[in-house]
């Protein structure tokens, strides 16, 4: 028999027993949905989980390398206590050892939220309490997320995602009013007081409260599937800052955003705790963040998004604070850290995340974030396996970059990271 | 006019005529399969989906799904809350067409998605319940035929094919099978735009719910890989009202089911 005529049954064979295999796979899989049925899982008002992890960081910079171990307790509640009220309540609490030099321990009690809610109709809502209240649309860096300075207390990962999670609220009236394709949101924030405090279970009122501030922000559908949304912001009676942000389904498979915020302020070296308040310049400061998010063969998800400051110092600015006094350059970095801005005026970011990777319960994710004024860049990945109530990961980040640079400069050269985590409701 | 031409013309219109007419008895037949799949007024129901490969259970998801058919295209929109498992609880996606949103409470993160994006979630199973395939589609009748449904029962059906209105919806082309006697859904083949087959779907389980007989449980089996099996099951159907203003993007981080 030759070649051609082996084909050619083959391909009769195959041809016959095609729609025999759909067949056949379609009655196991009518097997299968006759087995017995789970009875259906009912939503709680409850989510709890614990964390444990150990890290193996390798330092720069004077740094000390060594171990870091941790104990988290994540805790969320949120129930309807009466026809039209609603109490939430969300606290994290981290337990960090660690083993460099000398052992060190430190416990952080984040309370990130508490607050009642009345919906007195459906298009009326009133909250009082500390609330999250987050604006954004961007993943790696959020300009019109006004609300965002001071907010952290106890940071576990420098992975956007994880910033958003674990930050504080802030102590504010908030009303929302709905209708048919828009809303409309008014907060106001007092100032309480302006003292930190690192006690464990301080609820560290002065990180989130120490000015006047109030917040308007308004959405409006305006084409089926185009709504932007407009912000202004006020803080201690300085200038209004303008905010928007918008989005786009560019065709199946892409989105496209962008978000803006933009106003007379001081740049953020001049805005230094301990500067004059004479030698704030003020002049029309912007920041952006726009990205493309697009889904990939295989599944991935994968963002680029490009980030830019004018606040931030320019090239030969920058270079001036990484050569010049270190208690200066040190402040700077901790005032930048604090408000969650970019240390320069422009970077790339650009996230992948790939869900079912290989395996049906393994997620892989990760970034890459490139200053683009100093060239130095961090590199950071996540494998995850998770079981119905477990998860297990395993975490890397990288960076990389001269020294003093926005990387560089970090105190940590490398972590390895390994994580497990239980769902206990 | 010719003796000939006349009479092929009168032929090519009865031709077209009765094509047409072909074609909006399809119509017909796919809007009263819609209504059986799909409650006249907005409703809750929670979506229990067990996925299998290789004949093994790999995983279970609880989704509460809330929808609503917009007053002025027919579309259901549709509020789907993750139940479980744990880590993923009270995470939201709202969809509106191709506008599309997902919320994580624990970020307070709310993203736009892509029609694509929302693929490879277990949530395009989870609202393919709401599915209101007469207005996305257009329908031809390709003829009758016997077929065996998800109760392994011989069944008299209606075989229709699909064509996608719109190039952005998620399929292109979908062949259904609809019973003869009562317009009930038995089977459906969910086709990509290169022709691949993405999914074949069972309805099956029929019960009284929310005044009609319903389907309770579809059986998918992927496309790709006929071993990866997602079993739906339909419970605790009832008629909710959806106030269209909770229907968009910021009222997602306040949405608690009642």
């Amino acid at each position: 028999m030759d070649a051609r005529l082996i084909a050619l049954v083959i391909a009769v064979v195959a041809l016959g027993a095609a729609p025999a295999c759909a067949a056949d796979a379609d009655a196991d899989a009518l097997d299968l949905a006759d087995l017995k049925a789970p009875a259906p899982a009912k939503a709680s008002d409850w989510r709890l989980y614990g964390e444990a992890a150990r890290a193996s960081i390798a330092a720069r910079n004077g740094g000390v390398s060594g171990q870091q171990d941790r104990l988290s307790l994540d805790l969320n509640y949120d129930t309807r206590f009466a026809p039209g009220w609603q109490g939430v309540l969300s606290d994290r609490l981290d337990l960090f050892h660690m083993h460099a030099g000398t052992d060190r321990q430190r416990n952080v009690n984040t309370l990130r939220e508490l607050y009642v809610s009345h919906q007195a109709s459906a298009q009326w809502i009133l909250d009082a309490g500390r609330i999250n209240a987050r604006n954004g649309i961007g993943l790696g860096y959020n300009p019109t997320d006004f609300l965002r300075t001071n907010a952290l207390r106890s940071v576990v990962s420098s992975d956007p995602a994880s910033l958003r999670q674990n930050r504080m609220g802030t102590l504010m009236l908030r009303n929302q009013t709905l209708w048919t394709g828009g809303s409309f949101t008014a907060i106001a924030a007092p100032r309480v007081s302006s003292h930190r405090s690192d006690d464990t279970f301080d609820v560290d009122i002065g990180a989130t409260n120490a000015h006047d501030q109030w917040l308007l922000s308004a959405s409006q559908e305006l084409a089926p599937g185009i709504s932007p949304q407009l912000l202004l912001y006020q803080q201690d009676g300085g200038k209004v800052q303008l905010g928007f942000n918008g989005t786009l389904l560019l065709d199946d498979a892409t989105v496209v955003y962008g978000e803006w915020s933009g106003g007379r302020g001081p740049s953020l070296v001049s805005a230094l705790p301990g500067q004059p308040a004479s030698e704030q310049a003020l002049s029309w400061r912007s920041r952006y963040a726009v990205g493309l998010r697009t889904s990939l063969p295989l599944g991935a998800v994968w963002t680029v998004e490009l980030e830019g400051d004018n606040a931030a110092p320019t090239s030969p600015q920058w270079d001036a604070l990484m050569q010049g006094p270190p208690q200066v350059y040190g402040l700077y970095r901790q005032y930048v850290a604090a408000q969650q801005e970019l240390p320069t005026r422009h970077a790339l970011f650009t996230h992948v995340l790939w869900e079912k990777a290989f395996l049906d319960h393994l997620d892989l994710s990760g970034y890459w974030r490139g200053d683009l004024v100093d060239h130095s860049h961090t590199t950071w990945a996540e494998a995850r396996y998770h079981w119905d109530s477990f998860d297990l990961a395993l975490k890397m980040q990288y960076n990389t970059g001269r020294a003093f640079t926005d990387f560089g400069g970090m105190p940590q050269r490398r972590q390895v990271q390994l994580l497990a985590v239980y769902y206990l409701m | 006019m010719k003796p000939l031409s006349l009479a092929a013309l009168a032929l090519s219109v009865t031709v077209i005529a009765s094509g047409t007419a072909l074609a909006a008895d399809a119509q017909q037949i796919l809007a009263a399969s819609d209504a059986v799949r799909n409650p006249s007024r907005s409703f809750g129901v929670v979506t229990t989906l067990v996925e299998y490969r290789n004949a093994k259970q790999v995983g279970t998801n609880t989704l509460g799904v809330y929808s609503k058919a917009d007053a002025d295209s027919g579309q259901f929109r549709s509020l789907i809350r993750f139940v479980t498992p744990a880590r993923d609880a009270n995470k939201l996606m709202l969809k509106n067409g191709n506008d599309l949103w997902f919320f994580d409470p624990s970020s307070k993160a709310t993203i736009r998605i892509s029609p694509q994006q929302r693929l490879l979630g277990q949530a395009s199973n989870g609202d393919v319940v709401t599915a209101n395939l007469s207005h996305d589609y257009k329908a031809g009748l390709e003829g009758e035929e016997d077929v065996q449904d998800g109760e392994r029962q011989q069944r008299h059906t209606y075989k229709l094919k699909l064509d996608a209105k719109a190039p952005d919806l998620a399929y292109a082309r979908i062949e259904m099978w609809l019973d003869r006697s009562n317009n009930w859904p038995v089977k459906g083949k969910f086709y990509a735009q290169s022709g691949q087959l993405l999914k074949t779907a069972y309805y099956r389980k029929f019960q009284m719910q929310l005044g009609a007989e319903r389907p309770t449980e579809m059986v998918i089996v992927d496309g790709l890989d006929p071993n990866w099996v997602t079993v739906l099951r339909y419970s605790d159907y009832a008629f909710r009202e959806v106030p269209d203003a909770w229907l968009q993007r910021d009222y997602l981080p306040r949405f608690k089911e009642e």
